[in-house]
């Protein structure tokens, strides 16, 4: 059978890139004939932009139409650039009508608007739910991965909880590291003898791994470690605050280490494979392919009561409901006592001078990024020292057929060559000079 | 990567290559039948490329890469994505990654590498080809370099950049590259082939900016201009040959078998390596086995440190250091003949193919 999946894929990294990936490996063992059309170019056989045109849409609903099946890997920035009215009206009937004339689309709704538009009574709302009704029951079948999701779509939308089918999470799911967990703990140098819990994902807010390390310091013992492991996914003031929030009690709290950086699917999995238990409390969530995961590998898992992990948890899983039971249950886990709070959770320390200077340069760097991308704060005169000027950037010509863009174009050509290796020079020539100037304020050996 | 598989093959391990359908680096047209073949007792697999539509985007992101300006981590992504791309190799490592012990990956920048290293990093042996570029310090290729199970570098001051740039794992390896001795050479058939009489310079490679073209005509331009007698500069290879300054002589010979080469390096007076992004730089080495001592651009880390190993080689480090250094071997027909010997024994002693193969051979077998 020839199936079509449209989902994100990787290169990209993201949770839902890594599902389909397995998605379309799992298919294609069964013998199906697989491609993926994803958003943006990937390692997807075909790209198309379905969000921000119709014509992109189109041309899934072209694709789909060759297949013999189409999945849909759902969320909402999947096919609709933002949930702006109009813009979600304006492109309304182009997703329906890949939904309605795709070859038997099986919809996997991953994630969807369902705060917004649950309680809405007035007419709006209830044009809202109608659009969203009925993107629902247009394909062939509609699923969530648990039966919360099922819930809150019912609520939110009205649609019967008889089309929505629950699709198992991990049902996909493949193991990509050893499980052999004494090399495991060797290579990530982990100690043996210590009880390791793990928080591991995209560092993010509503992942609330704050509140794994807030419990861990309540528990009284030296040997229960606790690893967070991840990176940041996008750069945005809550996500950055929040990851100096974790710097923070990383280094606070003994016991806990914080492990920035790229993980790949099977250092992913090998943290898994390496730890005692998961710790995954999160503030919001749909469902979690971490959880899956910790399954997969036989690892227990304490979680919050978020979205649907209540309904993904199985027997070795401890679902919490506030911060007391977290350390409760991470305590009964380790085997030690709980301690008095060593921590309030809403303690803030003052920063220092220099690190609030920090977060708002870093803050405003990534405004600035925003606005005027590709340049820089000038060099700050705190220190006394002259102001270096922004790096030198060659702006690309234009790409128009007047007469201008090809004079510009023309004149870029005869002088690219020359120029580009005088700004590359002048640009080396600042960072040394930055770097100078960096290391006489700091004091360092130059 | 070609010599490696056969090489490996050679010493029995069973070698299966996945590569592109094309044949050009520059255009990356599918010119190669896509599919399965059995080449030099090889299992060969090409698929077909698929070149980015969105070219106004790369080229706007790649200058600013190029300058060393921040870009965000999404425009990395887009200007990768938007290059050549290989999504049936994707694919079949996502099928069939499993079926190996080791898969290995070169070099760091190619798409094929980026997206493709990370299916099965646990078996991934990255060759990364680093040389210090504004690329190598995207903050994409972290995962690339930080999560595969090992790396193998070929100098080591290509390894000292990557520690400086990123976290490598535990396993790393060095385990340079090999050079095949030609059988003979003909120095004066290539002078009689090509009209060339007396003293000649060399440079073998693609001509363009990146390989410090442009910059080595200014530095003959002016080397010449303080010469007793200006000294032409033969070169072949690919790439346009651009505007040459008025007391520079260029003398290109196109694009040459392995054996033209060869004998073109025996020819020589002095080989050339503008480069300052070398990786390992096979052509020095060619020249030093063909018994031409060599002239070094000193900012590239790689060639200055096998110039200084070897004996055999001057680093320049300004058109000064150029102009003297040409004017000394020049001159000075016996220091040429001296610095040329210890190259050839330089290149002979570390970089025959049976010891980088068994250099390979035993980190496959440590890592996987």
């Amino acid at each position: 059978m020839k199936v079509l999946i449209v989902s994100p894929y990787p290169p990209d990294r993201c949770g839902i890139a890594s599902y389909t990936v397995q998605v379309a490996a799992t298919l294609r063992r069964e013998g199906h004939d697989v491609d993926v059309v994803s958003p943006q170019p990937s390692a997807a056989r075909y790209s198309a932009d379905c969000a921000r045109t119709v014509r992109g849409v189109l041309r899934v609903l072209a694709l789909s139409r060759r297949a013999d099946r189409t999945v849909v890997e759902f969320f909402p920035d999947l096919l609709f650039r933002t949930m702006r009215r109009d813009q979600f009206i304006r492109h309304w009937p182009a997703v329906a009508l890949l939904f309605g004339l795709g070859r038997r689309v099986e919809l996997v709704v991953h994630e969807a608007p369902y705060r917004s538009l649950v309680g809405r009574t007035d007419v709006r709302g209830r044009i809202g739910r109608a659009m969203w009704r009925t993107l629902l029951t247009l394909p062939h079948t509609t699923s969530v991965h648990t039966e919360w999701e099922r819930r809150q779509l019912v609520e939110a939308t009205g649609v019967s909880a008889d089309r929505i089918a629950l699709l198992g999470h991990g049902a996909s799911f493949l193991r990509r590291a050893d499980p052999d967990r004494e090399r495991a703990r060797r290579e990530l140098g982990l100690r043996e003898g210590d009880f390791h819990f793990l928080s591991i994902g995209f560092l993010q807010p509503h992942k609330g791994f704050d509140r794994g390390v807030r419990a861990l310091a309540r528990l009284g013992a030296g040997h229960v470690r606790l690893d967070v492991v991840g990176s940041i996914r996008v750069h945005s003031p809550d996500v950055e605050s929040h990851v100096e929030l974790l710097r923070r009690l990383a280094a606070e709290v003994p016991g806990v280490r914080l492990h920035e950086g790229y993980v790949s699917d099977e250092l992913f999995d090998r943290w898994i494979v390496a730890c005692d238990a998961l710790v995954l409390p999160y503030r919001d969530i749909w469902s979690s392919g971490v959880l899956e995961r910790a399954k997969l590998y036989g690892r227990p898992a304490v979680v919050s009561d978020a979205g649907g992990l209540g309904d993904q948890a199985d027997a070795s899983t401890r679902v919490v409901h506030d911060d007391d039971e977290l350390a409760a249950a991470m305590a009964e886990l380790a085997g030690v006592p709980l301690s008095e709070p060593a921590l309030q959770p809403q303690a803030a320390e003052a920063l220092s001078y220099d690190g609030a200077l920090e977060i708002v340069h870093r803050r405003a760097a990534a405004l600035r990024e925003r606005y005027e991308p590709g340049t820089v704060a000038p060099e700050s005169s705190r220190h006394g020292g002259p102001a270096l000027p922004p790096p030198v950037v060659l702006a690309a010509p234009p790409e128009g057929r007047g007469l201008r863009a090809q004079v510009k174009r023309a004149v870029d050509r005869l002088t690219r060559w020359e120029l580009a290796p005088l700004a590359a020079r002048v640009n080396e020539i600042r960072e040394y000079l930055a770097q100078q100037e960096r290391g006489r304020h700091s004091g360092q050996p130059r | 990567m070609g010599e490696l598989g056969h090489g490996l093959r050679d010493r029995g391990w069973d070698v299966d290559v996945v590569t592109s359908a094309a044949r050009d680096l520059y255009t990356w047209k599918n010119e190669l039948p896509e599919g399965t073949s059995q080449e030099d007792g090889m299992c060969v697999t090409r698929f077909r490329t698929v070149v980015g539509t969105d070219r106004r985007a790369r080229n706007r992101i790649g200058n600013r890469i190029g300058t060393g300006a921040p870009v965000p981590l999404a425009d990395q992504y887009r200007w990768m994505n938007a290059g050549v791309r290989v999504p049936g190799m994707h694919e079949f490592l996502v099928d069939h990654a499993g079926d190996y012990r080791a898969i290995l990956f070169a070099p760091y920048l190619f798409w094929t590498t980026f997206a493709c290293a990370e299916i099965a990093p646990e078996r991934s042996i990255l060759v990364p080809c680093l040389h210090d570029e504004p690329e190598a310090r995207l903050e994409l290729f972290k995962p690339t370099f930080e999560g595969s199970r090992g790396i193998l570098f070929q100098t080591e001051p290509e390894r000292e950049l990557a520690g400086r740039i990123f976290d490598l794992p535990p396993r790393t390896a060095l385990i340079g590259s090999g050079v095949h001795p030609p059988a003979s050479y003909d120095p004066e058939g290539f002078r009689a082939r090509h009209g060339i009489q007396g003293d000649f310079l060399l440079f073998a490679g693609r001509r363009e900016w990146g390989k410090a073209w442009p910059e080595l005509l200014r530095h003959l331009d002016f080397a010449n201009s303080h010469l007793p007698r200006p000294v032409p500069l033969v070169t072949c290879g690919v790439g346009e040959i651009g505007a040459v300054p008025p007391n520079v002589r260029v003398i290109d010979v196109g694009y040459v078998s392995d054996q033209e080469r060869s004998d073109a390096m025996a020819a020589a007076t002095v080989y050339v390596q503008p480069s300052a992004r070398e990786s390992f730089s096979r052509t020095i080495m060619e020249a030093w086995l063909a018994g031409t001592p060599v002239l070094a651009n000193a900012a590239g880390a790689v060639v200055a440190w096998h110039c200084e190993r070897s004996g055999a080689g001057l680093p320049y480090r300004d058109r000064y250091e150029f102009a003297e250094s040409v004017r000394l071997l020049l001159d000075r027909p016996e220091t040429r003949t001296a610095m040329a010997c210890r190259g050839r024994e330089y290149v002979l002693g570390n970089y025959r193919w049976p010891d980088v193969l068994a250099r390979v051979e035993r980190a496959i077998e440590e890592w996987t």
